[in-house]
């Protein structure tokens, strides 16, 4: 008798598909949905390519290298090393930009990052960077109300992310990743770990001739108005292997809202 | 963005006063007319009318001026500066006539430095009415601009002359 009692709890463990058909269904297949996760998440981390930067500018020393509108160079922004902030005194739209040189170009895959805090900015949507390539340029944005998007043209109609995660805290720094895959004539916008928008490009994307930061347009297509309070520290333009690693925890629950939307 | 303010009246007076009317008096038969805006660029700008009239030798009486005044949009990369517009005038128009309109846009900055023009008094921008029509819509207008656009700037647009025909 006390010994059937011992045996007993262990026995029940695996009658559970006898007592308990359907939960242990809902189990099984849960088991399952995360080992499928983990190998495809194990597969992901081992194909991510190692990183490579082709251009990189992190604003260390000075901008004399751009040309700026209203841009300030600060040596340090609260845990920031070397910023340069916008904000509009003199002109109606505060900028730095620059031209690349082909060796600094990247292939026609690659992502673009910038790292930024923005805090004020006039009108209903405001011009945050812009690639330009010689038949068309990619415009990041953001509008009044934190959501970003993406733009190719003054007067086209801009795209936003419906993403919750697409909206972008106001006054704190935030990286925003932007796989721009010209082999398959898309991009692709991630708000630091967070894939929030995929739109179309069919222009060219190589090579990059110049990178604005900033205001590069007014009014228009987004009712674009200018920077009071925009910062940045970084932006680089690397391979794949420069965009955020996803953690297994973050990999699963991106899948899940992939599934479920 | 209208302006009806008496300010804003009498400081297009103001300049239509003191810059402009010398110069049509010295063409007899031109006419002026003036729409000034001022305006940031937190919204978007709409001209309000202003107009001053009175070269009495005109053969048809009746003023003209430019109205609607919106500034569409600027690219900071090839500094163009795109507005509309609409053209109008007082004059009557028979119904078998059409009225031209010769006109020119400056672009000012808040300290009335000329950023960029489109047309001139000698080579005006043109642009025909429909028959009959009293206005005309003048649409995609782009000023390309010499030096980067202003915090604050003006648009002032000038009717330089209507011509009515046949």
């Amino acid at each position: 008798m006390k010994n059937s009692n011992n045996k007993r709890p262990f026995k029940n463990n695996l009658c559970i598909f006898k007592r308990k058909p359907i939960l242990s269904i809902i189990l099984s297949f849960i088991i399952l949905l995360f080992s499928v996760f983990f190998i495809k998440w194990t597969v992901y981390r081992f194909s991510l390519p190692n990183k490579i930067v082709y251009y990189e500018e992190s604003f260390s020393k000075d901008i004399d290298k751009w040309n700026a509108l209203d841009g300030t160079w600060k040596a340090k922004d609260g845990n920031e090393n070397g910023i340069i902030q916008l904000s509009q005194k003199q002109y109606a739209t505060p900028y730095i930009q620059r031209n690349l040189l082909i060796s600094q170009t990247p292939p026609q895959d690659f992502v673009w990052k910038t790292r930024l805090k923005v805090t004020s900015f006039t009108g209903n949507a405001v011009t945050l960077g812009t690639l330009v390539f010689p038949t068309g340029q990619i415009t990041l944005i953001m509008n009044a109300n934190n959501q970003i998007g993406v733009s190719y043209n003054l007067f086209d109609k801009p795209v936003y992310s419906k993403d919750p995660f697409s909206h972008l805290s106001r006054n704190q720094w935030s990286d925003i990743y932007v796989l721009v895959n010209g082999s398959s004539k898309k991009i692709i916008v991630y708000v630091g770990d967070n894939q929030v928008l995929t739109n179309q490009f069919i222009s060219s994307t190589t090579p990059v001739q110049e990178i604005w930061l900033g205001a590069i347009w007014l009014e228009g297509g987004g009712r674009y108005g200018a920077p009071l309070n925009i910062s940045y520290n970084t932006v680089n333009l690397g391979n794949k292997g420069s965009l955020p690693k996803l953690s297994f925890i973050k990999y699963t629950f991106n899948m899940i809202r992939a599934v479920f939307g | 963005m209208k302006y009806k303010s008496f300010k804003t009246l009498l400081l297009s007076f103001l300049i239509v006063r003191t810059v402009l009317l010398p110069l049509s008096s010295a063409f007899a038969l031109s006419q002026i007319a003036v729409t000034l805006i001022k305006s940031t660029v937190t919204a978007p700008l709409e001209g309000d009318v202003k107009t001053v009239e009175g070269i009495s030798k005109y053969i048809v009486t009746g003023e003209s001026y430019a109205s609607n005044i919106e500034f569409t949009g600027y690219n900071s990369r090839d500094r163009k500066f795109y507005t509309n517009l609409t053209a109008e005038t007082t004059k009557t128009i028979a119904a078998s006539k059409v009225a031209t309109f010769n006109y020119e846009i400056n672009i000012f900055d808040g300290t009335s430095t000329l950023l960029g023009q489109l047309g001139r008094y000698a080579t005006p921008q043109i642009i025909q009415a429909a028959v009959g029509s009293q206005t005309v819509q003048i649409n995609n207008q782009v000023v390309t601009l010499t030096s980067p656009l202003t915090t604050q700037f003006k648009e002032v647009v000038i009717i330089d002359s209507v011509i009515i025909t046949p």
